[in-house]
């Protein structure tokens, strides 16, 4: 999908200022914000998008001024999309991205998953959506040993392969382990 | 590269991730962790619905739009063939494969666990052994409390155990028993829509007058022909209107009593006569040489008795099919019951 760019020129009546966590501050386009959940709300709740209000600087403590780049770089590519819808049960996977996408997210792994925490944070859907399908598409056609090797996963599966009959239960994905998981893991050192 | 911690994102982008991929790519994503497969469960927002056929050797998952079906003979060693279809068709889609080194009873306690199925029919084969029999009955026992379909015709299980079973789980559809085990006071309640029972002394006349099945296969009874006659004059007049199959093999029977009026065997002696087929579910049952009966009512059905032209030549055998006349293409006649009406 491509859609064309019609030439704006930013006032301060229709941008608020994002700050990163390294201090840097980014002008943001109102249109662009409206791709994020969280600053779409956020703008929602103060009234930044009535000229007669006083906009403060938005701090964003969780995203790096180098992700803010990486993300402002998708906002203004996908600024004249439609809006994002979730997709229904009769959703139907597709790996096939469109070439932009596919250069945009030729990142280094510690990098993507970055910008994923940071789609996750801002509620950009679209983005976190592709993420999440090119990390699919890395999966689909591999054994669990290969899929090892691209997720570095350590296992904690017995190697021990018995082909006879299992005496019991088989207890690698016994609800008893739920305790072992936490469902919402702080982000690892960047 | 780096490699991506998939571990290490939160729940809602792993999610999204084990939505885009099929269930067979859940199933190798399954084997890498222990805690993968516990969020994999976790994610898996519908039950499945899972058929367990040791027949063909056969293990059907159906998923709302999809059925897989993985074939348990392993031709090359760890790896298992798969078919996906779309839902209620034959034609086939997708053939994939899925590597599993452990037995395959595993691999149905992975399948049921992580995606939360309902195993809907399990039918035994002669490649299941008792032992693994015991296995999976269990393992079923212990997650739900019925099944739509059970059809055991294993030999030499344990009285207790069959008794268990029929006590543990409701039935809803089809009971198919090669029920040797079972005591010969033996009483259970039918509600079911088909019963197939072989070595069953057990069935009684009044067993008999209590069912409300619409197809019925009744093999090693004790029934006499007076029982049959106290059923079929029921029949006749209107008690049994579901009833669309029965077919009564018995050590009882004889050919000196009459059933409704007429002496055994009761047959078309025609040299080329009709078959007589209808189906239900996924049966197909027939009669070749049937003579017509109606009900009061006008219904239509064709009936056989006598020596059985099959297997056991010996054996005396009742066999009634009732139904609507459909199709007559030669000398095959299609009927259908009322229930499919």
């Amino acid at each position: 999908m491509s859609c064309e760019e019609p030439t704006t020129s930013p006032t301060p009546e229709n941008n608020i200022t994002v700050v990163s966590s390294d201090g840097k501050e980014f002008l943001l386009d109102l249109k662009l914000t409206e791709q994020s959940e969280t600053l779409a709300r956020l703008i929602s709740n103060f009234e930044y998008d009535r000229t007669d209000v006083k906009k403060d600087p938005v701090p964003l403590g969780n995203i790096t001024s180098a992700q803010m780049q990486k993300i402002i770089e998708w906002l203004q590519h996908h600024r004249y999309y439609p809006k994002w819808e979730q997709n229904d049960i009769h959703y139907s996977t597709s790996f096939t991205f469109e070439t932009w996408v596919e250069e945009y997210l030729n990142i280094p792994n510690n990098e993507m998953f970055e910008l994923l925490n940071a789609a996750n944070y801002l509620n950009i859907p679209r983005l976190f959506s592709t993420i999440c399908r090119i990390m699919a598409s890395r999966i689909t056609g591999k054994s669990a040993e290969q899929i090892r090797t691209v997720l570095n996963i350590k296992t904690d599966v017995k190697n021990d392969v018995y082909t006879g009959i299992p005496i019991q239960e088989d207890s690698s994905s016994s609800e008893d382990g739920m305790s072992e998981i936490s469902l919402s893991p702080s982000p690892p050192p960047i | 590269m780096s490699t991506f911690k998939l571990l290490s994102v939160p729940f809602l982008a792993i999610r999204e991730v084990l939505r885009n991929l099929n269930l067979i790519e859940l199933l190798e994503l399954s084997q890498t962790s222990k805690k993968l497969s516990i969020l994999i469960s976790q994610a898996a927002k519908r039950q499945f619905e899972v058929i367990l056929d040791c027949r063909p050797r056969c293990l059907t998952i159906n998923t709302p739009r999809k059925s897989y079906h993985i074939n348990l003979d392993k031709k090359v060693e760890g790896v298992m063939n798969i078919g996906s279809y779309k839902r209620h068709t034959s034609a086939g889609e997708q053939k994939m494969t899925l590597h599993w080194k452990k037995h395959w009873i595993s691999l149905f306690y992975q399948i049921v666990r992580i995606f939360k199925c309902r195993v809907t029919a399990f039918y035994t084969g002669s490649f299941l052994s008792l032992n693994e029999f015991q296995l999976i009955m269990k393992f079923i026992m212990r997650r739900q409390s019925e099944i739509q379909q059970l059809h055991i015709r294993k030999n030499n299980i344990d009285e207790k155990f069959m008794l268990k079973i029929l006590n543990t789980l409701a039935v809803r559809e089809s009971l198919f028993l090669n029920s040797n085990s079972l005591p010969q006071n033996f009483h259970y309640k039918y509600g079911l829509n088909s019963i197939s029972f072989w070595s069953c002394k057990w069935f009684t006349l009044n067993s008999l007058l209590a069912t409300r099945s619409v197809t019925i296969e009744l093999l090693g009874s004790s029934l006499t022909n007076e029982d049959l006659n106290v059923f079929l004059l029921g029949w006749k007049q209107g008690k049994y209107p579901r009833l669309a199959y029965l077919s009564i093999g018995s050590d009882s029977f004889n050919d000196s009593v009459p059933i409704l009026g007429m002496m055994p065997p009761i047959r078309n002696e025609n040299p080329n006569p009709e078959v007589i087929r209808m189906s239900f579910g996924n049966s197909v049952f027939s009669i070749t040489g049937g003579v017509q009966i109606r009900r009061d009512d006008g219904m239509a059905a064709w009936i056989k008795f006598g020596k059985d032209d099959g297997l056991s030549p010996n054996l005396m055998k009742l066999s009634l099919i009732v139904g609507w006349k459909l199709v007559s293409k030669l000398n095959l006649i299609d009927v259908i019951s009322e229930l499919e009406q």
